[in-house]
């Protein structure tokens, strides 16, 4: 069963620099070892707001929620619309 | 981490400061920093975060780091790395080489522990000032440099064992940083080689002393004002940030990536009137709506160096910080941070611009430049700048990377920047493109040969060729590969321990053969254009 739309997935995939394009993230791995540095994790942020089209609370800016895949979607679902 | 900025401090004007150089001569950069603290010794130096450090205590610090330095061997090191970033450490510790008469090597604690340890042997370094990010890379570093002395100020940050650690003493026995001279060198940065491994570049205290009263007469920083420092410390733009702030007094504010997410917020809560990164810190703040026209009312200087700089980026720029006042600056490292400044003209300036870049303007007072064009000939309207000068560095750490990099006319050495520009009716410069295969990814030098050199040395690869692919963020690496089919992670995985993320290309993809052009080489363009379609469908 899957935990988040696909799209979601895509987007840190995309961003994860240490991980190719046929493989999976897995929901608790460390994104900081996947290859994604402070810039780039602006670029994810911006990019799950231009998909999901919802703006990204500042009090949810803080490196706690940007550990892993599922910490993220977990502090972004009740932000996300239906 | 109380003991940090609270520790005993000297008394705030037994700080007599001499000059090292030769009457007239200039000032080394603990001189800089020493203009700054007799300006304003109780003025605000640094803002970390919510903490601040005034000009009397961060050059307290730094006298005791040096001292600690200097406690670890007889004779003078050389060089000192920091491994730190963003800490009081860093900042502290950068000032602290220059007092104890060493260059310093900025690492950074993010860069791969084997390429952290490639360049502190390329610098002969032994001592290096470190704070708690720095802990994972300790045992790696220690066990490849035997003899290694590790500076830290947090004594509860563990060590290997074995490690030599030099108390850091609570209040430093000397008010007086080391003497040096102008041809000593001042630090030590690496840029991509083409070879597999970085190239260091030392630049002198004179080099920064002619670069400093430039940029300290041109922008007028005073007291009152506070000043981005957006720059990795790897990265030669941020002593800019540093010695240009302090020669002028004024609060040097950390501007870590994450307060781009905010940008408007941040730069009016630390009271910024003074803004420098890269563009494509631009195009992050547009993204996330915050570059509505007026949103940074106090800014006095906008500057963008490290990458060419867009028509619209500086429109749009100009118009969210209307009284400032917007520059484009060039250079390479070689050439002390920056040898060029274009000033953005709201009105003229769009005229100006060469495939909708903005131009790289004239070159600082004393540096001569010539262009070079692709016959080899002087004196075209277009071609490779080559610059002489005081900003001039002495020739890269590894004399065989000198190779090429020099030309010899004239009766004057020039150094060749690899970019080619073109001298506009004003004798103004615009940038072209670049004569070789290196880009540029935030700011940052990549080689592209050096990045194929390091796919090359995988087992089971036999061609690699990488190509630059245009993004909203950027540009991003895309990698073909022949030989074995598969082995992309392994490729990835190899990358990951030798250089430094930006340089891990974002695709990497096999190819049964690598498309050729009519001269039998390979082409570059059928395979950029092939890997554009592959990304976006990705």
């Amino acid at each position: 069963m899957r935990q988040w739309p696909e799209r979601y997935e895509e987007i840190i995939r995309t961003h994860c620099r240490f991980v190719s394009n046929s493989q999976t993230v897995g929901p608790d791995q460390n994104l900081a070892l996947l290859g994604v540095d402070s810039m780039e994790l602006i670029n994810i942020i911006v990019d799950l707001e231009e998909t999901f089209g919802f703006q990204m609370p500042q009090e949810l800016l803080v490196p706690e929620i940007f550990a892993t895949p599922r910490t993220l979607w977990k502090a972004l679902e009740a932000h996300i619309g239906p | 981490m109380d003991t940090l900025g609270s520790g005993p401090v000297a008394a705030p004007h037994a700080v007599a400061f001499y000059s090292s150089f030769a009457a007239n001569a200039g000032r080394s950069l603990a001189e800089w920093f020493g203009r700054g603290l007799e300006a304003v010794p109780d003025g605000t130096a640094l803002r970390i975060g919510r903490r601040e450090w005034s000009y009397t205590e961060l050059h307290a610090i730094a006298l005791r780091l040096a001292e600690a330095v200097q406690s670890a061997s007889d004779a003078r090191p050389e060089t000192v790395g920091v491994l730190a970033a963003r800490s009081i450490e860093c900042y502290a510790g950068i000032l602290a080489a220059g007092y104890a008469g060493a260059a310093v090597v900025p690492l950074s604690p993010s860069f791969p522990t084997e390429r952290t340890v490639a360049m502190a042997r390329a610098a002969g370094t032994r001592t290096v000032i470190v704070d708690q990010q720095a802990a994972h890379a300790l045992p790696a570093l220690a066990e490849a440099l035997p003899d290694l002395t590790v500076i830290r100020m947090d004594p509860k940050l563990s060590l290997p064992a074995g490690v030599r650690a030099p108390r850091v003493p609570g209040t430093a026995a000397s008010a007086m940083p080391a003497r040096v001279a102008p041809d000593d060198i001042a630090y030590v940065l690496f840029t991509s080689g083409s070879t597999g491994r970085p190239k260091g570049v030392p630049v002198t205290h004179g080099n920064m002393d002619h670069f400093l009263r430039v940029n300290v007469d041109k922008y007028g920083f005073s007291p009152a004002d506070a000043c981005s420092q957006t720059f990795d410390c790897t990265f030669d733009l941020a002593m800019f940030d540093l010695f240009v702030t302090w020669a002028a007094g004024a609060t040097l504010v950390s501007t870590p990536p994450q307060a781009f997410m905010m940008l408007p917020e941040f730069v009016e809560r630390n009271k910024l009137t003074v803004w420098f990164s890269v563009p494509s810190a631009i195009s992050l703040v547009r993204r996330r709506g915050g570059l509505a026209a007026g949103s940074f009312p106090d800014l006095r200087w906008s500057l963008f160096c490290g990458e060419a700089l867009t028509m619209a980026d500086a429109q749009d720029w100009q118009a969210a910080a209307p009284a400032s006042l917007v520059e484009n600056l060039y250079g390479p490292t070689e050439l002390t941070i920056a040898c060029s400044a274009y000033r953005w003209n709201p009105r003229t300036s769009p005229g100006s611009c060469v495939n909708g870049l903005v131009p790289i303007g004239s070159l600082y007072p004393d540096l001569t430049g010539v262009l070079v064009g692709s016959n080899g000939e002087i004196g075209h309207q277009e071609g490779e700048l080559c610059v002489s000068g005081p900003q001039m560095f002495p020739g890269y750490l590894d004399r065989d990377d000198d190779r090429g990099r020099f030309l010899q006319a004239e009766g004057t050495r020039w150094y060749r920047t690899g970019d080619l520009v073109r001298r506009n009716s004003g004798g103004e410069y615009a940038y072209v493109g670049r004569v070789d295969h290196q880009i540029k990814i935030r700011g940052y030098r990549v080689e592209l040969a050096e990045l194929e050199w390091h796919i090359r040395s995988v087992r089971g690869v036999s061609a690699a060729v990488i190509v630059p692919v245009a993004s909203v963020s950027g540009h991003r690496l895309f990698a073909w590969y022949c030989g074995e089919p598969g082995i992309e992670q392994l490729i990835r995985d190899k990358l990951q321990e030798r250089v430094p993320s930006f340089m891990v290309p974002h695709w990497i993809r096999h190819s049964s053969q690598l498309p050729l052009n009519p001269n039998r080489k390979v082409d570059r363009k059928a395979l950029t254009e092939m890997a554009q379609n592959h990304a976006a469908m990705a």
